[in-house]
């Protein structure tokens, strides 16, 4: 068999392992807010105690009306702290399951999974203070409600291929990790989530064509705040989707059997 | 049918990140050999390995109680995670029919967070065993761990005679098919000690293969049927006939 066609079998087999990566991560969640009273209670708190804050400073710059931006900079913070968490996630996948790859011979996949899982159940409990939000500011539109299901399809194959990349990568060359973690850091900056990109003016607006996580946020924000479907977006969206699928095989049939020794 | 069956394996572990900062280069230019531990070899351009298994041959049935001995870093546990699939032979073959249980040292495979009752259910999930099913046995590993409350408290609780009984009750529970042991099992005290020495007989009447690696060669001699001496990652599977402790 060739390690292509094993890797995707590994993928294949670690699927049925679900019940059992599905207890990891929420074991790893439960042990994140371990002894704290609210528990994983905290997910929701802090993410509305952080978009309130954020809200009050920054409506302050914004040139929309202020239920319009309300909106804006729920949902886009909601689809950032997703994104954010699966590429931080993703460079520990395979270095924070040391105990299991070296202790269990499991599917490699299984390791992914739970750093997925991981990932969206944290967002999961993002979700009842974007509804929330969504529903108090404004009406919804039909395209949102149809395009969401696919956005969300579309997060979570992301998540897969990035945290099958860079766990990889980050558990082969350790200085990956924190390279990737700073420059998320710069990200977050130079992406429009709590501001507009119409505030930057011309000239670096143009830039913003550079970033890819724009369009990640578009195929979200813009349906939820204008009821259109922004198709541009969803192309090169696509396009990424597509050459990280491949990107992740490729990395996953190189490393699988070797990962074990990288850790 | 349950069988092992190695040829001519070998298993080099790379070096990784052996030239980055901080680190002091290992020689090999001139053979240098150490005491201990398997072979320091180059590996590409200027990168180290070291081959922990060299040309190991195993044919193991039904019944056979391997015992692996050898001192320290001649390749006992590595042999062991390799039956275990864990570490994928560098060349050679390795063909294993059976389902595998492995208890490799405290650390692995083992949620130290979560409760001893939380890695139970793991371990039964990834065995693909209901969740009502993983509740009997739950109960049946307290009773034989003696764990009682303690099966309730997190594993980072535990002292480490107390995670051993955890583990080894848990991985016996579910009936496996090939048991690998690394050596430390035999740490638990007396009372357990028979206890533990109790199921593996157990065990082994229900047509399994049973792989230990130990330092104590009395104790194998009594117990293996079948026995690999280890040095710097050689050695040949003998009868237990042909063995002298």
């Amino acid at each position: 068999m060739s390690a292509l066609t094993s890797a995707i079998a590994d993928i294949a087999k670690g699927w049925k392992y679900r019940n059992f990566w599905q207890l990891l991560a929420w074991n790893d969640l439960k042990q994140r807010f371990r002894r704290s009273w609210l528990g994983v209670g905290w997910i929701m708190f802090a993410f509305t105690l952080f978009l309130g804050a954020k809200l009050a400073i920054f409506s302050q710059i914004s040139q929309s009306d202020f239920n319009v931006f309300a909106v804006y900079l729920t949902v886009g913070f909601a689809a950032w702290r997703f994104i954010l968490g699966s590429v931080i996630e993703g460079t520990n996948t395979f270095i924070s399951a040391e105990n299991w790859i070296k202790g269990e011979s499991l599917p490699m996949s299984v390791h992914v999974y739970r750093s997925v899982c991981r990932s969206s159940l944290l967002a999961l409990g993002t979700l009842p203070p974007v509804m929330i939000a969504c529903w108090y500011f404004m009406d919804s539109y039909l395209m949102a409600w149809v395009s969401i299901p696919l956005v969300f399809i579309t997060y979570l194959t992301t998540a897969f291929w990035v945290s099958m990349v860079l766990g990889s990568l980050c558990a082969r060359v350790r200085d990956f990790t924190h390279l990737i973690t700073t420059v998320m850091q710069i990200m977050f900056f130079l992406t429009p989530i709590i501001y507009e990109i119409e505030v930057l003016g011309p000239t670096a607006a143009k830039y913003m064509a550079y970033n890819p996580f724009v369009y990640y946020l578009d195929i979200l924000r813009i349906p939820v705040l204008t009821g259109t479907i922004p198709w541009n977006s969803w192309i090169i969206v696509g396009c990424f989707t597509l050459a990280g699928v491949i990107a992740a095989l490729s990395t996953f049939a190189f490393s699988r059997r070797k990962i074990v020794f990288w850790l | 049918m349950t069988y092992i069956k190695a040829n001519n394996m070998t298993l080099v572990y790379p070096m990784v990140g052996a030239n980055a900062r901080g680190r002091h280069k290992v020689n090999v230019e001139n053979g240098a050999v150490a005491q201990v531990g398997g072979q320091i070899i180059p590996m590409g351009k200027k990168g180290r390995g070291v081959r922990a298994l060299n040309g190991i041959d195993l044919d193991l049935k039904p019944g056979a109680r391997l015992g692996i001995l050898g001192g320290n870093g001649s390749g006992k546990s590595t042999l062991l995670r390799v039956l275990g699939g864990m570490y994928k032979p560098t060349t050679g073959e390795l063909n294993v029919e059976g389902r595998i249980t492995g208890l490799f040292n405290l650390n692995l495979g083992i949620s130290r967070e979560s409760t001893g009752y939380e890695n139970i259910i793991l371990k039964g999930l990834m065995l693909g065993i209901s969740r009502e099913k993983i509740k009997e046995h739950a109960a049946e590993i307290a009773e034989f761990s003696e764990l009682g409350e303690y099966i309730n408290m997190p594993v980072h609780t535990y002292s480490s005679g107390m995670v051993m009984r955890l583990m080894f009750s848990t991985a016996t529970s579910f009936k496996p098919e090939i048991l690998l042991l690394d050596e430390w099992i035999g740490t638990g005290d007396r009372n357990f000690r028979a206890k533990v020495d109790e199921r593996l007989n157990d065990l082994l009447t229900t047509a399994l293969i049973v792989v230990i690696a130990s330092h104590n060669r009395n104790r194998m001699a009594k117990w293996a049927n079948t026995i690999i001496e280890l040095d710097a990652g050689q050695g040949v599977q003998k009868p237990i006939e042909e063995f002298t402790a």
